[in-house]
């Protein structure tokens, strides 16, 4: 399959999505509209509360109780499908089955041979750096190789769309900027959809075209910022930085840039 | 490979380097510092005993040499093979049979408030009841045969391997329930990848505390209602007021349980929970 047939697009349009609380329903998203075409990235940000995590359920076929229409390639969505591939903050391996084990059970609903899957799963710890640990247990991996295997047996099934749910924001700063590096390779291989949920700005600013900011109660689009710099991306570019600001902003974070102080000196209070 | 992993890989290097070239040194020196305790208060209650037989210098508490000439007495003789075997075989039984039924009925529980609600009453008053309890009872409703013991002793394991059961499913995270979903695993590859794993791991610890419960139900049946067996013979010691064999087959049998603790109990436990361990360790 080449590239641009490879990724599958999404379109949400007037999606609701409410809790059920104590006090009645609560609403947790209202009236999100977002198209995302074939191979794209794109990061939904916002702060805790604001249904990024639910969306991406919503997407992953999780949780079906919503109103609204949510549309991945041409079939509607009736539970999870291994199309829809999806990586959580935390690795999620299964603690008793050997690396290679838990990857084949990645492939399991694809229906290949026992001798495909073996090909397959060599192939996939091979491109993710672990084909030295294939039959290491969970417990005995380091955070960002588990991260890793996990990304290994969610490629097993061949998704055409990647819901990631922060599944770097565990990993110390050295492996993150190593996984992020490693996605945004796999992505310009595969052309698969990328969806990303992040907390962190700068995962943001780097890795996808188009970033979604979310505001909280109830979960809307606050604003959109496309971001077409060129790959490789310079991390200290002053673009990369007017991103990075544009992002601040739309988030109404203080960033204690210059033109963010004022011009008399600060009150006392204001020092924690 | 990543930065990181380089690092890694450099440092395993020079640790590989600096390692003495003596190598049995720490492992024998880490043996002797595991046996030491262990010789130690084998060797303290052994000394406290016979100096107590010598100051006391009654029947009531035999010296070492009295019970040693015992113990060799009913091993030469092949009588505390015999008589142990038939004890383990009763217990075997009714330990199998607990563990068949605290199957179903622990998972009914960990999966159904209901079934919980359902059998809590009943594993309660299992685990208040004594042993010797269900010995009596089993002996008065079923005789000398082989169901008595075997029945007394399910009943006296069946609690606590119900609550084994329990926790090792409840122990099952529901994000790993929820992995399940988004693989769209088959229920029989559930069953034979999540679940069987997950519970022998988790009930093999609780197997080895319901022999423990097995073994002070059935020396209780085999003193009531059995003519043969461990609990047999300590009785007819106690009858005989012969101290020395009373601690002569109570040695007999620590040790047939120490030699399936280690050789049975031990191994099994090493394999299903060998995912559990660290590279580190």
């Amino acid at each position: 399959m080449d590239r641009a047939s490879r990724g599958l697009p999404l379109l949400i349009s007037r999606l609701d999505k409410d809790y059920a609380g104590k006090a009645g329903p609560r609403p947790v998203l209202r009236g999100i509209d977002l198209e995302v075409e074939a191979g794209a990235f794109i990061t939904l940000i916002g702060p805790s509360g604001c249904g990024k995590s639910t969306i991406l359920r919503l997407v992953a076929g999780l949780d079906r109780d919503y109103s609204g229409s949510i549309r991945v390639g041409e079939a509607p969505i009736r539970g999870p499908d291994l199309s829809r591939g999806m990586l959580f903050q935390e690795h999620r391996l299964f603690p008793w089955l050997t690396v290679r084990q838990n990857v084949a059970l990645g492939a399991f609903h694809c229906g290949l041979a026992p001798a495909a899957v073996d090909a397959l799963v060599r192939e996939l710890l091979e491109r993710v750096g672990l084909a030295h640990a294939a039959d290491l247990f969970p417990s005995q991996l380091s955070g960002g190789m588990a991260q890793r295997a996990s990304i290994a047996r969610t490629l097993a099934g061949q998704p055409r769309l990647l819901l990631l749910d922060e599944p770097f924001s565990a990993l110390d700063a050295f492996n993150r900027l190593a996984l992020q590096l490693e996605l945004e390779r796999l992505w310009q291989r595969t052309g698969i959809t990328m969806i990303l949920v992040s907390h962190d700005i700068e995962e943001a600013a780097y890795l996808s075209d188009r970033i979604v900011v979310l505001e909280a109660d109830p979960g809307r689009i606050r604003t959109v910022v496309e971001n077409p710099l060129p790959r490789p991306r310079d991390r200290v570019s002053p673009a990369f930085n007017a991103i990075k600001a544009r992002l601040f902003e739309a988030l109404h974070v203080d960033t204690g840039a210059p033109f963010a102080v004022p011009t008399d000196p600060a009150p006392e209070e204001a020092i924690p | 490979m990543s930065v990181v992993d380089k690092a890694d890989a450099a440092a395993r290097a020079r640790v590989r380097v600096e390692r003495p070239a003596t190598r049995w040194v720490p492992a024998v020196r880490s043996a002797a510092g595991e046996a030491l305790p262990f010789i130690a208060s084998f060797v303290l209650l052994a000394a406290s005993w016979e100096a107590m037989a010598l100051w006391l210098h009654s029947p009531l508490v035999p010296d070492l040499s009295a019970i040693l000439r015992e113990f060799l007495v009913i091993g030469e003789s092949g009588k505390a093979f015999r008589e142990i075997w038939v004890t383990f075989y009763r217990m075997g039984l009714g330990f199998l049979l607990a563990v068949v039924l605290a199957f179903p009925i622990g998972i009914a529980s960990a999966v159904s408030r209901k079934a919980e609600r359902f059998f809590e009453p009943g594993v309660i008053l299992g685990l208040t009841v004594p042993g010797l309890v269900w010995a009596l009872l089993c002996v008065i409703w079923f005789g000398v045969s082989i169901v008595s013991p075997v029945i007394a002793v399910a009943l006296g394991v069946l609690p606590s391997m119900v609550i084994t059961v329990q926790q090792g499913v409840r122990s099952l995270s529901a994000d790993i329930v929820e992995m399940t979903r988004v693989f769209r695993l088959k229920r029989t590859t559930v069953l034979r990848r999540i679940w069987i794993p997950l519970l022998y791991a988790s009930t093999i610890s609780g197997a080895r505390v319901g022999f423990s419960i097995a073994w002070k139900v059935i020396v209780l049946v085999e003193i009531f209602g059995m003519s043969n067996g461990v609990g047999y013979q300590l009785n007819s010691q106690f009858s005989l007021q012969s101290v020395e064999g009373v601690i002569a087959w109570t040695l007999a049998f620590w040790l047939a349980m120490m030699a399936v603790e280690y050789l049975v109990f031990r191994p099994i436990e090493k394999n299903a929970s060998h995912w559990k361990k660290s590279a580190y360790e």
